[in-house]
């Protein structure tokens, strides 16, 4: 079923099976349908049964009560949760250990296990409105201007239920890193309503302090933590991508084979064969970017190449999974554009996936960045 | 009574856009979604008062009787300021359907209510193993002396939920040779007994369109319209210059404007590539605009339209899809806000919209796949 394994590979096979039994018969799609209509947040239940099977800690090293893995299985487990539309925000959590990780304070490495654990929901709070916005660069992450108080804003934080903030605070030598909670004093958190049925967060800091107990990593340390973060996290999104993408695509394969017009099959008409065979090439290029990504990482390849192999994958992924989501509603025709229809709501969160840390276009742009600035 | 159709075609639309600009109601203008009847029903019964209900209809019958030339400026006028759509299957299916094909007892019956929206019609064309082939169709009505009994059902019927009647296309001949024979054209008022209509969600959470389902739904004989066993031919004659506005670029160019200020808001047209791709599209509107004047004025010097007016549907949709789809990628991490991305004080636009709104066109008024098939055979007259 994966993309990502070969056979020497046992442990991602075992993975791949274990996310396949829990995602049974459709219960992801139910979780995500109940999410959008009720509004309901994160289910608990899910993400806790999710903890004991071990995939909150998947990168995260056995010390602290993860599994220790790489990437690699990372991809294996958000490609099955993509699969079966499962709305946890596994990939959200991911990036916010995979900064952890980078960071050097003590309580850095606490607050790691709490969420391995899935006692506490961590988010990371790294652009305001103009870097998300793609108007400035992230190296200026608006600074604390040497008062030990942070005021600003922080766009588009996910996930939605995020009891600390891992907020990124930029200044001429780079970005530290702190852990600020929901409740801090100065902290106002605003919530937007997202298309797949979670929100995201807009923060306003008004004077909050950045002591050094809040301190997760100094500049330097704090740079390569978020970028690695990035890095992973892309990957992680680009995986549950194509696990969407297969299972729109396999739907409206089956749904072809099975819908009768004109006293034939849909799938005998010429032109819906070939438009079929169009978005199995599509797929194809999300396995093949994806497998490259995965391989950089199972190689340890240096930063930057990370980078550049993450946002690769990331901008094949956020772009074939919207051709793949549109057409599948174009050739299920009227039923596809209802909320009835599985496909739906599959689209609805490629959506959401696809504009996560930077869509296909913004992808492509830093790709370009980095390939001109190795050169 | 002023003579509108002796009016030079430059003072008729002024005096229309000056008369929407005054009247329609701002905050119904370019709505992001189907309204319901219920929001949109102040403004057409006032309409109905000033006898503007039905501007394409002849006189004689209540309608304002503009020519087609009038009538395209009357739709133009409406679409350029963005009003919001009655569910008028009564005023654009139904009434020149009785006028052609009715009896006087029938268009005495049903033309008034139509035009003082006492009536609103909904279309039963599609079922569910019916869409694309639609002339498959299992909707059966069986003759019982002075009634014909319906069993069947019709689905995505647009507003059903709102109409009084439903006008169906039902197989009363399953013995024919043809499956284009044997169907006719029933009137069903939805109060009958053995009626259920269940609103469908769609994609975007709204409730566009129904199912309809008859379970032994006794309809008067004389609610058939035309010959028995003819409703397929007189469905087609239906087709008129309606199919012109499928192909509008409106929607296009609404979208366009969308994305315009959008792009203006964040600075997007200083980027080169961007720049590129948005003029792209501002000339793929730009020429679907032109073809769209040109089949116009085919409609305005009394010319039936042909089969190659399809190319039109397809390109007017595919156009507001490319448009809805960069809209998307320039608003990036913003694009899956469910309110829509902020755009100054108090202007937002609301790609998410665009998007789904662009999803149905390429699938409703013959899905473009068929309309390709369409213009390979009728147009091209590719050899099988
Ligand atoms: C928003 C909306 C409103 C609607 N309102 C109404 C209404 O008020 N009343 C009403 O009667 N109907 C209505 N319809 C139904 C509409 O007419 C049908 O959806 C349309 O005819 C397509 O039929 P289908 O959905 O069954 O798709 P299908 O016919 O099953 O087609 C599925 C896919 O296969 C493709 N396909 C089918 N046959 C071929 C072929 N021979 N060659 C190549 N490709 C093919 C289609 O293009 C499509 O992509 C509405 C639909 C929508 C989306």
């Amino acid at each position: 079923m994966s993309a990502l394994m070969d056979d020497s590979q046992d442990e991602r096979r075992m993975l791949a099976d274990s996310v396949a039994g829990f995602a049974g018969e459709g219960r992801g799609i139910a979780r995500a349908r109940r999410l959008k209509a009720e509004a309901a947040g994160l289910d608990r239940a899910a993400w806790s049964e999710m903890a004991d099977l071990g995939w909150l800690g998947i990168l995260v090293p056995e010390a602290a009560g993860g599994l220790g893995l790489g990437v690699g299985e990372l991809a294996v487990v958000a490609e099955g949760l993509g699969r079966d539309c499962a709305p946890e925000p596994l990939v959200d959590t991911v990036f916010a250990q995979a900064v952890l990780a980078g960071c050097d304070a003590d309580h850095a490495g606490e607050l790691l296990a709490a969420t391995a654990s899935g006692e506490r929901l961590v988010a990371v709070a790294w652009q305001d409105e103009a870097q998300a916005r793609g108007q400035e660069g992230p190296a200026s992450v608006p600074a604390d201007g040497g008062s030990g108080r942070l005021t600003g804003r922080r766009a588009l934080v996910t996930p939605a239920e995020a009891d600390v903030f891992v907020v990124a605070v930029g200044g001429p030598d780079g970005v530290a890193l702190y852990a600020i909670e929901r409740d801090a004093p100065g902290l106002s958190v605003e919530t937007q309503p997202r298309v797949d049925g979670h929100a995201v967060l807009a923060l306003t800091f008004d004077g909050v302090s950045l002591d050094d107990a809040r301190r997760l990593a100094g500049v330097g340390a704090g740079d390569g933590a978020l970028t690695r973060g990035l890095s992973v996290a892309r990957v992680a999104a680009s995986a549950e991508l194509f696990g969407l993408a297969g299972a729109l695509f396999e739907q409206t394969q089956d749904y072809l084979a099975s819908r009768k017009q004109f006293g034939q099959a849909l799938s005998s008409f010429q032109a819906l064969r070939h438009r079929a065979v169009d978005l199995y090439i599509q797929r194809e290029l999300m396995r093949n970017a994806l497998r490259q990504a995965v391989r950089a990482f199972d190689s340890d390849a240096d930063p930057v190449d990370l980078q550049r192999a993450a946002a690769r994958a990331k901008a094949r992924c956020s772009e074939a999974a919207l051709i793949i989501g549109r057409q599948a509603v174009q050739l299920h025709g009227a039923i596809g554009y209802t909320e009835e229809a599985n496909v739906g709501v599959y689209l609805r969160r490629v959506l959401s996936l696809a504009a996560w840390l930077g869509n296909a276009d913004a992808q492509r742009r830093e790709y370009a960045r980095l390939t001109r600035a190795a050169a | 009574m002023t003579d509108w159709n002796a009016m030079d075609d430059a003072a008729f639309r002024c005096e229309i856009r000056t008369y929407l600009e005054a009247e329609y109601p701002k905050a119904l203008r370019h709505p992001s979604r189907r309204l319901r009847w219920h929001e949109v029903s102040d403004w057409y019964l006032k309409r109905a008062e000033a006898g503007w209900t039905a501007p394409g209809w002849p006189a004689e019958h209540g309608g304002v009787g503009l020519s087609p030339s009038k009538q395209l400026i009357f739709t133009e006028e409406q679409e350029r300021i963005g009003v919001a759509r009655a569910p008028d299957q009564g005023v654009v299916m139904v009434g020149p359907l009785l006028i052609r094909y009715g009896t006087p007892e029938q268009r005495e019956k049903y033309l008034p209510k139509i035009l003082s929206w006492d009536n609103i019609w909904c279309q039963g064309y599609s079922e569910p193993n019916s869409g694309s082939d639609l002339a498959s169709l299992r909707t059966q009505a069986d003759d019982d002396g002075d009634h014909w009994v319906v069993n069947g059902q019709k689905t995505w019927t647009t507003l059903a939920q709102d109409a009084t009647h439903i006008f169906l296309l039902a197989r009363t001949d399953p013995q024919a040779e043809r499956k284009q024979q044997g169907i006719s054209f029933l009137l069903v008022d939805l109060d009958t007994p053995g009626i259920t209509i269940r609103p469908i969600e769609n994609i975007a959470g709204h409730e566009e369109f129904c199912e309809v389902f008859f379970d032994n739904v006794r309809v008067p004989k004389d609610n058939l319209v035309g010959n028995v066993n003819e409703g397929w031919t007189m469905a087609k004659a239906l087709l008129g210059f309606e199919r012109l506005f499928l192909g509008s670029p409106k929607q296009s160019q609404n979208a366009l404007g969308r994305l315009d200020a959008f792009a203006e808001a964040r600075g997007l047209h200083d980027d080169p590539a961007f720049s590129a791709e948005f003029t792209k599209l501002a000339l793929d509107v730009a020429d679907l605009s032109e073809a769209f004047e040109s089949f116009a004025a085919q409609v305005r010097g009394g010319e039936t339209l042909g089969a190659d007016i399809s190319w039109l549907k397809i390109w007017g949709t595919e156009t507001y899809s490319r448009i809805a789809e960069l809209a998307v990628q320039a608003a990036d991490g913003e694009a899956p806000l469910v309110e829509g991305q902020a755009i100054g004080e108090d202007a937002s636009v609301d790609v998410l919209n665009l998007y789904f709104g662009c999803l149905p066109t390429t699938i409703y008024g013959g899905s473009n796949e068929i309309q390709r098939n369409i213009l390979a055979k009728q147009v091209l007259r590719l050899p099988e």
